[in-house]
C-alpha cells in the first residue's frame, strides 16, 4: 500500500461557523494505480490533492504514507518524505520565468542534494525523453502552453517520484496537447509510477484505472 | 546551488531594472557616506599608532573645577620620576606655550612654530630621527631638532647638523588659525644649535615644526627672557606630561599615586584643587575634548555627530530597500510557492533572498567606491578640515572593512523581506499569486503601510532640512549690533597705538580710528572679571570685558542708549569709569537698565569702585556659535591692553591703495613684523564659514535622504501600478478614460498623504525642537516651515505618483490582461 487516508476532515472557520472543505475522506492507494479525481467546481478536488501532497494540513483523521503516520510527523520529516517520493504538476504550469527550460528542470534536483554531474545527466535524459532538447535554453515565456506543460511534467518526473500529483494538468491545453500528456502519464504508469490526477474531462479520466467522485468535500460512490 | 542563486539574483536584478536602479542608487550613496565616516574614524585610529612603546604611554590630565585639562603642573614629572621608579620608566614634559616666530639663518627668515620638550622625548615616542642620537638630541641647552620639512626650508640641501640659528619668538603656533591671539611681545633666542632632524610625516596628535630642549628655559630665565614656573604646583596649564610605564604596569597602578600627590599638594589650599586623571595614548585620538589641548583635533563629539548623520542616510536607504523589496518580493510569491513545492526548505528560500540582497549591496559598494573618490575631494576642501588631523589614504584593511560593511548592510536590509517571504506556505504563496490576490486584505494593508511609512519619512526629512537651513541662514545673516562695513582691523603687534594712529590716520581714505583689546565677533577674548554693586555685595556675577578707547563706540556705531562715551581727556591710568551693556545692567538687578548710569559698581578681585558713565545696547562680541542672548560686557578704557586698531575708511575710497600706503608706513615703524590686517566684514564671514560648511554637509546629507525617499515613493507607486495592471486593463476595456484611471489610482495616495501629515508633524516638531533649543539665537519654528515642507512633499510625491499612474493609465489595456 502506498498511502491511506482514514476519516480525514478539513475545515475553515467562517463567521463563527465551520465550513467543511473535506468531510470524512477514506482512501487507499496502491502502488501503480492511476486515479482520476472528478467533481464539480468547488467540490474540494484541489484541496484533497494538496492534502495528499502534504502541502496543506487537515484538521482530523489519519494519513499514512509508506507506513509513516503523516499526521504525527514533524514538519521537517514530512517535507523530506514529500521531497523524496512526490512530484507535482500544476494546472497553470508554474514554471519560473527567470530560469531557462534546462534550469527549471534542474531546480528540484538542487533541493534534493544531487551532485552536479548527476544533475546534468538527469536533465539531459529528461530533455531527450520529452523531445525538448532544442528548447533547453529558452525561457518559459518563449514556449507555447503545451510546451510549458510538458516542461512542468518533466520537472515533476525528474527526481523519479513514486507518486505524481497532477491538478488539472491539461486544463489550459487543446485536445491534441492533452492527449499527448495523457499518453505520457499512461506510459509512466505502466513503468510503475503511481498517478493521481484531477480532471473535469471524462476522456482524460478514462486513461485512469479508477475514478473518485467528490461532491461538497465528500466522496461519493 | 550558489551558482543557481546568483544566476536567479542577477536575472531578477536585470529584469526589474527600475527597482534595481533605485535600490543600488540609494544604497550606494548612503554606503558612500558611511564609508567616508569609516575612513574618518579609521584615520583617527591611525593617529599615533606608530609608537613602539605606545601601549605603555599615558598622558596625565588635570581635573579641575573648570574642566578636564590636557596640561599639568611642571614639577609633577620630577616628583613622579624620583618617587616611583618601580612604576615609571620615564616621563616627558612638553611646554604648553608655543615657541615660534622667524627662524633666522644667514639672511633667511622662515616663520616656524615648535615646542620645548624634555630630552626623553625621543626615548618615549617613536618619531624617527633621520639625523642625531635619540638619547641626546634634546639634552644640552639651546639644542634644536628640526623636522625634515623645516630643515629643508631653512638649509635647503645643506647638512643642518651643528649649524646655529636664531629664533625670534613671538609665540607663533602650529594651530595655524588666527582665532587665538598670540603674544604681543617678542624674545630673541640666540644661537640654537641644530642637533637632529626628525621625520614627522606619520600622523600624531603632537604637532611641531621643531623641538627645543627644555633645559634651554633655565638659561633663558637667567637672561631674563622667560618666566617659567618649574616649582609652581598651582599652575596646571604650563606643560603636558606623558609618562612611560614600566613593563607590566598599567594606568591603574599609577592612579593611586597621583591621588596621593594631589592630596599632599592641594589639600591645604582653598582655591586650588586639582586631581590627576590618566589617558592612554590610544585614547587621545579620537578622544574626549580636553581644555588647553596640545593640538586642535576633531572632538569625538563631531565623530559621533557625523556617524549619526551617516546612520540617518543609511537608515533611509535601508528603509527604502526593505520597502521596495517587500513590494517586489510580493510579486515573487509564486516563485516561493513553486520552489517550496519542488522541495526547497524555508532556510533555502531565505538564503536565496538574502544573497540577492547582498549582491545588490555589493554592486552598490562598487558604485560607492567611485563616488567616494569624488566626495573625498570635496570633503577635504572643507574649512573645518583645518582642525582635523585627517588622513584619507586607503589600505587593504579598509577594503576588507568596506566589503564586510556592505555585506552586513545587504544582509540586514534583506533580513525582513527574506524572512517574511520564506515563511509563506507553498499553498498560500501560490494562491496569493492567482486571481484572488487582488482582494487579499493583508497584502493590501501591507502595501498601504509601506507607502505611508515612505511618506512619513520623506516629510520628516524635508521639514527637518528646511528648519536646519532656516537656522543656519539666520545665524549667517544675524546682525551683530555694530557696523562692520568699511572697517579694517590692524594688529598692533607691539607698536604703541598712538604712534601708529598718528601715522596711518593721515591717509585721506581714513575716516575714523579706534583701538580695542580684541575684535568683537572673531573669537578674541580679553578675560572676565567679577562685578558687584554696593547694594548687592554678594552678587556672584562674572562679566567679560573689552578694552577700548574713546573712539571705539562711535567708530563701530554701537548704539549708546544712555549716558556718555569716554571723554577725550580720560586719564590713561587709574580706571574710574566704565561703559556697560544692557545685559550687565539687568543682571545687576536694574529693572530699568538706564538707571545704572551714574551708579558705582565694584569690579575685579580687589573690588575697585568705578562709575558707570554709559549704557550700550547688547551686541554680539563672542563667536556666533557661542554667543548668548544676554551676555554681560564691560567696556573699559584700558590703553595697556590695546591689541588692535580699528580703521573706518570712506566707503568710496580704494582700499587696495589705502592698505598699500599703510603697509609702507608700517614698514618704517616696524622692521621685524609684517603688516597684518583683516577686513572686518570678510573676517566675520570667514569666522562663520563653519556654518556654511555645516550647511554644505547637512545640505548634502538631506539631499541624499530626500532623494532616496522620493525614489522610494517612485518605486512604491511603480509597484502598485504594476500589481494593478490587470485591474487597469479591465477598467479600460469597460470604457474608463486615462484621466479616470489615473485619478482612481492616485486617489488612495491622497488619503495616505493626509494621514502621513497627521503622524509626522508632531514628531518632526518635537524632535527638531530638541536640537533647536540648544541655540541661544534661533529661528522661530513657524507654521510656514511646516507648510513649505508639506508643499514640497506634495510636489515631490504627486510627481512621482502621477508619473507612474498616468503612464499606466495610457498603456494599451490588452497588454495588462495578457500578461496575467
Ligand atoms: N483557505 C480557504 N479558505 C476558505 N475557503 C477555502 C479555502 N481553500 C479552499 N476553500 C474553498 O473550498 C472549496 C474547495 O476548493 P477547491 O480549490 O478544492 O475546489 P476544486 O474542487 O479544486 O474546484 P475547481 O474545480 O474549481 O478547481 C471551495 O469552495 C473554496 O472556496
Ligand atoms: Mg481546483
Amino acid at each position: 500500500m502506498l498511502l491511506q487516508l482514514r476519516n480525514i476532515f478539513k475545515w475553515v472557520n467562517s463567521g463563527g461557523q465551520r465550513l467543511f472543505l473535506l468531510k470524512d475522506i477514506n482512501l487507499n492507494v496502491e502502488e501503480g494505480e492511476f486515479i482520476s479525481v472528478m467533481g464539480p467546481s468547488g467540490s474540494g478536488k484541489s484541496t484533497l490533492l494538496n492534502v495528499i501532497g502534504m502541502l496543506d494540513n487537515f484538521d482530523e483523521g489519519e494519513y499514512e504514507f509508506l507506513h509513516e503516520s503523516v499526521h504525527a510527523l514533524k514538519e521537517k520529516h514530512r517535507a523530506n518524505l514529500y521531497k523524496e517520493y512526490i512530484g507535482f504538476v500544476f494546472q497553470s504550469y508554474h514554471l519560473l520565468d527567470e530560469l531557462t527550460v534546462k534550469e527549471n528542470l534542474e531546480m528540484p534536483l538542487l533541493y534534493k542534494k544531487f551532485k552536479g554531474t548527476e544533475r546534468k545527466a538527469m536533465v539531459a535524459d529528461m530533455l531527450d525523453r520529452f523531445n525538448i532538447v532544442g528548447k533547453k535554453d529558452l525561457f518559459p515565456t518563449q514556449l507555447s502552453g503545451g510546451q510549458q506543460q510538458l516542461v512542468g511534467v518533466a520537472r515533476a518526473l525528474i527526481a523519479n517520484p513514486k507518486l505524481i500529483l497532477a491538478d488539472e494538468p491539461t486544463g489550459n491545453l487543446n485536445s491534441a496537447q492533452s492527449e499527448e500528456i495523457m499518453a505520457l502519464f499512461k506510459q509512466l504508469n505502466s513503468e510503475g509510477v503511481t498517478i493521481i490526477q484531477v480532471t473535469h474531462s471524462e476522456k482524460n479520466a478514462a486513461y485512469g484505472s479508477r475514478v473518485i467522485n467528490l461532491l461538497d468535500g465528500r466522496m461519493i460512490k | 546551488m550558489l551558482r543557481n542563486y546568483l544566476k536567479v539574483a542577477l536575472r531578477n536584478i536585470l529584469k526589474h531594472k527600475m527597482f534595481s536602479l533605485i535600490n543600488i542608487f540609494g544604497l550606494s550613496v548612503s554606503i558612500t557616506t558611511c564609508l567616508l565616516i569609516i575612513l574618518l574614524v579609521y584615520g583617527q585610529k591611525r593617529v599615533d599608532n606608530f609608537h613602539e612603546k605606545g601601549d605603555r604611554i599615558v598622558r596625565v590630565l588635570s581635573e579641575t573645577d573648570n574642566g578636564s585639562f590636557a596640561s599639568t603642573p611642571l614639577p609633577l614629572a620630577s616628583t613622579l620620576l624620583q618617587g616611583y621608579p618601580h612604576i615609571l620608566e620615564d616621563a616627558v614634559r612638553i611646554k604648553s606655550s608655543f615657541v615660534g616666530g622667524d627662524v633666522i639663518y644667514d639672511n633667511r627668515r622662515i616663520p616656524l612654530a615648535g615646542r620645548y620638550a624634555d630630552d626623553s622625548f625621543f626615548k618615549i615616542f617613536s618619531f624617527e630621527l633621520i639625523k642625531g642620537d635619540p638619547a641626546t638630541v634634546l639634552e644640552a641647552p639651546f639644542s634644536i631638532v628640526l623636522t625634515k620639512e623645516s630643515s629643508e626650508k631653512i638649509f635647503g640641501k645643506e647638512d643642518p647638523l651643528g649649524k646655529s640659528v636664531k629664533l625670534n619668538d613671538i609665540g607663533l603656533n602650529t594651530m595655524d588659525i588666527a582665532l587665538i591671539p598670540t603674544e604681543n611681545t617678542e624674545t630673541l633666542i640666540d644661537d640654537l644649535v641644530v642637533t637632529g632632524v626628525v621625520d614627522n610625516t606619520l600622523s600624531s596628535h603632537i604637532q611641531f615644526e621643531f623641538l627645543i630642549s627644555m633645559s634651554t628655559i633655565p638659561s633663558l630665565m637667567k637672561q631674563g627672557k622667560s618666566q617659567a614656573t618649574f616649582d609652581d604646583w598651582e599652575n596646571y596649564s604650563d606643560s603636558y606630561l606623558y609618562v612611560l610605564l614600566q613593563e607590566g604596569k598599567t594606568a591603574q597602578d599609577l592612579a593611586p599615586i597621583l591621588a596621593d600627590i594631589s592630596k599632599e599638594k592641594y589639600a591645604a589650599l582653598d582655591d586650588v584643587n586639582i586631581s590627576f586623571g590618566l589617558e592612554r595614548l590610544s585614547q587621545i585620538t579620537p578622544g574626549a575634548f580636553r581644555q588647553n589641548p596640545i593640538s586642535l583635533r576633531m572632538p569625538i563629539e563631531v565623530i559621533y555627530f557625523l556617524s549619526f548623520l551617516g546612520l540617518v542616510v543609511l537608515f533611509s536607504a535601508c528603509f527604502n530597500y526593505v520597502n521596495l523589496s517587500f513590494a517586489r518580493f510580493l510579486t515573487r510569491s509564486k516563485e516561493v510557492g513553486v520552489r517550496k513545492t519542488m522541495g526547497a526548505a524555508r532556510y533555502q528560500v531565505f538564503v536565496q533572498f538574502i544573497i540577492e540582497s547582498v549582491i545588490i549591496a555589493l554592486l552598490s559598494l562598487v558604485v560607492a567606491i567611485g563616488l567616494l573618490q569624488v566626495l573625498s575631494i570635496v570633503f577635504l576642501d572643507l574649512w573645518i578640515n583645518q582642525f582635523l588631523i585627517l588622513d584619507l589614504t586607503p589600505d587593504l584593511m579598509l577594503f576588507v572593512l568596506f566589503i564586510g560593511f556592505s555585506v552586513l548592510v545587504g544582509g540586514l536590509a534583506g533580513l525582513l523581506p527574506a524572512s517574511f517571504l520564506s515563511s509563506f506556505s507553498p499553498i498560500k504563496a501560490l494562491r496569493s499569486f492567482s486571481g484572488i490576490s487582488l482582494g487579499n486584505g493583508k497584502r493590501f494593508m501591507l502595501r498601504k503601510g509601506l507607502v505611508l511609512a515612505q511618506f512619513c519619512a520623506s516629510l520628516f526629512f524635508i521639514i527637518t532640512t528646511l528648519l536646519i537651513f532656516a537656522q543656519l541662514n539666520y545665524l549667517l545673516e544675524k546682525e551683530y549690533g555694530f557696523d562692520q562695513g568699511n572697517v579694517v582691523n590692524i594688529k598692533l603687534q607691539g607698536i604703541e597705538y598712538g604712534t601708529l594712529a598718528h601715522e596711518l590716520g593721515q591717509n585721506p581714505a581714513v575716516e575714523t580710528i579706534s583701538a580695542s583689546s580684541f575684535v568683537p565677533g572673531t573669537g578674541g577674548y580679553s578675560g572676565s572679571t567679577k562685578v558687584k554693586t554696593l547694594q548687592m555685595p554678594d552678587a556672584d556675577l562674572s562679566s567679560s570685558y573689552i578694552g577700548i578707547d574713546q573712539n571705539f563706540i562711535p567708530n563701530l556705531k554701537l548704539s549708546l542708549i544712555a549716558g556718555n562715551n569716554f571723554s577725550a581727556s580720560i586719564p590713561k591710568k587709574d580706571e574710574t569709569m566704565v561703559v556697560v551693556n544692557e545685559a550687565l545692567a539687568q543682571l545687576l538687578g536694574y529693572k530699568e537698565p538706564k538707571s545704572i548710569v551714574g551708579e558705582t559698581i565694584l569690579i575685579g578681585e580687589d573690588q575697585s569702585a568705578v562709575q558707570v558713565i554709559g549704557l550700550t545696547e547688547n551686541y554680539i562680541f563672542d563667536l556666533l556659535t557661542e554667543a548668548d542672548q544676554d551676555e554681560p560686557l564691560l567696556m573699559r578704557y584700558l590703553p595697556d591692553k590695546f591689541t588692535y586698531m580699528n580703521v573706518r575708511y570712506h566707503p568710496t575710497s580704494d582700499i587696495g591703495s589705502m592698505l598699500l600706503s599703510m603697509e609702507e608706513k608700517w614698514k618704517k615703524l616696524d622692521r621685524v613684523h609684517s603688516f597684518k590686517y583683516e577686513i572686518y566684514e570678510e573676517e566675520l564671514k570667514a569666522t562663520n564659514s563653519i556654518f556654511a560648511d555645516m550647511m554644505y554637509v547637512l545640505g548634502f546629507i538631506s539631499f541624499l535622504a530626500i532623494t532616496i525617499a522620493s525614489l522610494g515613493l517612485l518605486g512604491m507607486s511603480a509597484f502598485t501600478v504594476e500589481s494593478k495592471k490587470k485591474e487597469i486593463g479591465i477598467r479600460k476595456v469597460h470604457g474608463a478614460g486615462v484621466k479616470q484611471v489615473a485619478l482612481w489610482l492616485s486617489n488612495s495616495y491622497l488619503w495616505l498623504f493626509a494621514l502621513a501629515i497627521l503622524i509626522t508633524i508632531p514628531i518632526a516638531y518635537f524632535m527638531n525642537t530638541i536640537w533647536l533649543e540648544e541655540f541661544s539665537y534661533r529661528v522661530n519654528f513657524s507654521i510656514w516651515i511646516i507648510a513649505a515642507g508639506i508643499a514640497i512633499m506634495f510636489v515631490l510625491g504627486s510627481s512621482s505618483v502621477l508619473s507612474q499612474t498616468v503612464k499606466a493609465a495610457m498603456n494599451n489595456p490588452i497588454k495588462g490582461l495578457r500578461e496575467e
